[in-house]
């Protein structure tokens, strides 16, 4: 083995989390290696930003190149109720955008490398540690053999699903939690008919019965990604992905049936487990984790990709104070209770939403409005709890007990 | 002051909401085997939707006479028949208004339902001793001024004024004649009608104004946007276009009137149900006589010309299943307003305000960014 290499913080994954933090720490001056399993670009489903992603783009000065790329605006969500018999519409906190992810990722990577980040093609094998304290990586580049070692002050999991450090039984298992049982099923079609005017540019998500729902996302002036939610147990019986498709198309509801039918299929259906997780605990010596590789949840709002976002920002300041005072435990705490209050409301706003859609629709245009919009746009990580999830969590722990 | 509030007719509370609820709240086949009682979790069960939580909460405001304000909206008064009873009674005991005319009663529960949601009620003295009553919401400028269709209620605007609430200054006046406005001329025309409304903007909203229109209000909107172009910031045109053939027009709006079925079905693209309430209220408006002098005389002609000579930066909005208006129309008159723009919404009929008033706000908000 060739003399040992090392950087301040290694960073598993090259995704939005992973990329997000690797240039906020290169940009403070650190030493930051990216790891990424694939070759870029490549596909990944979450097209749909939400609000807070856009304050994330706009201080990486990205904001132009994303209407460069003409990803469609996102000014708000369309709802549309069981049998298309009522709709209501969300606008978003502040602008964003839904994205081909192949593309945005891209961008969010070069943006990395371009601010300083060293980034390779390698698979993780495993950690070197210093008694509990996580001191490097082992890896293996792509095309080759041998294992590579690289020794680092922090190793980052950003490695999404694939839950690395969870796997490699540095962070907690991985647990199922409550919305755990649905799977996605999606692909990609050009000429779909929209609404008119910057309205067709929006999120669509069309309801139907309890976890059983549909995703509408326009990611280029011609091409939507749509997506059928539903049971796992019910896409078995339907057999399988393709069938279980075309019957959510046509059936899950009827505005839905409406915009499909003449238009392109671009790509195979595809499907996805929907089963939402967490892992605990995702700090410690060394380590963290962010976005999907601690925590993934209902995509039915979607927050993934901006919570991500948010969570490596939010980790790049208690790494960068971990680096200057050599202590982890305070920075490293404050950045896991970050992330646990920005998870819980997603996850009560969304309960709240399934247990008791009529209320979530009335209270959106009513007194809860401006809590509701801002939770939505992910803005959900502040330490006072807005009304809207007070009322929210009154009524969830009622009827929990009832 | 007049006074607009007596007893309401109150009844027994609990049989007449068990009576609707398994006359009115249970829709499908497997629903209807079952009776439902004080006790009968409706929530849990799922009896509740969006659907028939609105048609429920219309009830229980013009029937019960008893307004549930946003913020008692949740699950936990609504778990079954007997927790909306109870909150009901709590809520008549602390003294809400209600009255004994079905239709005024029903018009003055519109309005001041939008009380507890901050929107404030207002009387302008206009034309010597007439009153045009208004709702209003201060904000910064620049101020929206909303006038409402011909025969609907300043309230008409409720769920645009809630919205805009915190954001933007607002006053939605009744037209004289129409809502709570009073007037010794029993039926004032359509030129009465825009001096009224200028005075009553003259005194409560502070330019620069965005006006809006909704359906033969917009004839009001543009006439004062043309008259006072230096104070107006926009003009927005909701539910109108220039009508081609006025007296065809006219014909078929007082055959649709005829048949509140058949002018629901046309007005919207969701029609709301036809309750008892709401024929009243529609039978209430027919039969003012404000409603046809607005049409006849300087108000029909007004059709034709309205939007001519317009300096002010101009968006319609329009529903794309409107059956009072047509896109073409839609299209002549923008047409005529150098620099107009049109956004049109799906499955919305002739009433944005009322179908999708958070799109309608979207959109105006949009041009009115275009404008800065």
């Amino acid at each position: 083995m060739t003399s040992q290499e090392f950087f301040d913080v290694v960073i598993i994954g090259g995704g939005p989390g992973g990329s997000v933090l690797a240039a906020c720490l290169a940009q403070a001056g650190a030493s930051v290696l990216i790891l990424e399993m694939a070759s870029f670009p490549r596909y990944h489903i979450g097209e749909s930003l939400t609000g807070m992603a856009a304050v994330v783009l706009e201080d990486f000065g990205l904001s132009a190149e994303m209407d460069r790329r003409q990803f469609p605006r996102k000014d708000g969500v369309k709802v549309i109720g069981k049998g298309a018999d009522s709709e209501f519409w969300v606008p978003v906190f502040r602008p964003t955008w839904q994205v081909r992810r192949a593309e945005f990722d891209q961008i969010l990577l070069d943006n990395a490398i371009r601010r300083g980040a060293t980034c390779r093609q390698a698979r993780v094998n495993g950690v070197l540690r210093d008694g509990e304290t996580v001191t490097g990586a082992l890896y293996t580049l792509d095309g080759e053999q041998n294992q590579r070692e690289v020794r680092c002050r922090v190793v980052a999991d950003a490695s999404g699903q694939a839950a690395l450090l969870s796997r490699l039984d540095v962070a907690g298992t991985l647990r199922r939690t409550e919305f755990d049982k649905q799977v996605a099923v999606f692909s990609q079609f050009r000429g779909a008919r929209r609404d008119p005017g910057t309205m067709g540019d929006n999120t669509f998500l069309f309801y139907s019965e309890t976890y059983h729902w549909a995703w509408f996302i326009p990611v280029s002036p011609d091409v939507v990604s749509v997506g059928i939610v539903l049971p796992g147990e019910e896409i078995k019986r339907l057999g399988g992905a393709e069938a279980a498709f075309r019957w959510g198309a046509e059936r899950i509801n009827p505005d839905l049936a409406w915009r499909l039918p003449g238009c392109e299929q671009m790509e195979p259906i595809r499907a996805a487990a929907n089963y939402s997780y967490a892992v605990d605990p995702f700090v410690g010596p060394g380590w963290l984790a962010v976005g999907d590789a601690h925590q993934f949840i209902d995509p039915i709002f979607s927050f993934g990709v901006t919570f991500a976002m948010l969570e490596a920002r939010e980790a790049s300041r208690a790494i960068l104070a971990s680096l200057t005072n050599g202590d982890w435990r305070e920075p490293f705490e404050e950045y896991r209770d970050f992330c646990v209050r920005g998870q819980t409301a997603a996850l009560d706003l969304i309960s709240y939403f399934w247990k008791f859609p009529v209320f979530f629709g009335y209270q959106s245009r009513g007194e809860l409005r401006k809590d509701i919009i801002r939770l939505l746009s992910s803005d959900a990580h502040s330490k006072i709890e807005s009304r809207a999830l007070t009322q929210m969590r009154k009524a969830l722990s009622r009827a929990a007990a009832a | 002051m007049p006074s607009e509030m007596n007893e309401c007719s109150n009844g027994d509370i609990t049989f007449e909401l068990v009576r609707f609820a398994n006359r009115e709240l249970l829709s499908t086949a497997s629903q209807r085997t079952i009776t439902l009682d004080l006790d009968t979790p409706v929530l849990e069960m799922g009896i509740l939707d969006s659907l028939s939580m609105v048609s429920l909460l219309t009830f229980v405001q013009t029937t019960l006479g008893v307004v549930i304000p946003d913020e008692k909206v949740l699950p936990e008064n609504f778990e079954t028949l007997g927790t909306l009873a109870d909150l009901i009674t709590q809520l008549q005991l602390s003294g809400r208004p209600v009255h004994e005319g079905v239709a005024e009663c029903a018009l003055l529960q519109s309005i001041r339902i939008l009380e507890p949601a901050g929107i404030r009620r207002r009387w302008l003295p206009v034309d010597g001793d007439a009153q045009i009553h208004a709702l209003e919401i201060s904000g910064p400028a620049p101020g929206w001024v909303l006038l409402p269709g011909l025969g609907n209620p300043s309230s008409s605007w409720g769920a645009v004024l809630k919205s805009l609430r915190g954001q933007n200054a607002a006053l939605a006046p009744d037209f004289l004649g129409f809502g709570v406005s009073r007037s010794e001329r029993l039926a004032p025309d359509y030129t009465a009608q825009v001096r009224a409304i200028r005075e009553a903007i003259d005194t409560a909203a502070k330019p620069p104004l965005v006006l809006v229109g909704s359906s033969a209000g917009s004839l009001v909107a543009a006439e004062i946007a043309r008259e006072m172009p230096d104070k107006v910031k926009a003009l927005v045109i909701t539910g109108f276009g220039l009508v081609e053939d006025p007296p065809a027009w006219r014909t078929m709006l007082t055959r649709l009137s005829g048949s509140p079925e058949s002018f629901l079905k046309a007005a919207y693209y969701r029609p709301p149900r036809l309750t008892e309430a709401l024929l009243d209220l529609f039978h209430d408006v027919m039969g003012r006589p404000a409603y046809n002098a607005f049409l006849e005389g300087p108000g029909f002609e007004a059709m034709s010309s309205a939007f001519d000579h317009l300096q002010i930066p101009t968006l319609f909005i329009a529903g794309r299943e409107d059956g009072i208006i047509s896109a073409e129309a839609v299209s002549a008159a923008a047409a005529r307003v150098p620099g107009a723009r049109i956004e049109w919404l799906a499955r919305c009929g002739h009433f944005p305000a009322a179908e999708q008033p958070e799109e309608l706000l979207y959109y105006i908000r949009r041009f009115l960014a275009t404008l800065n």
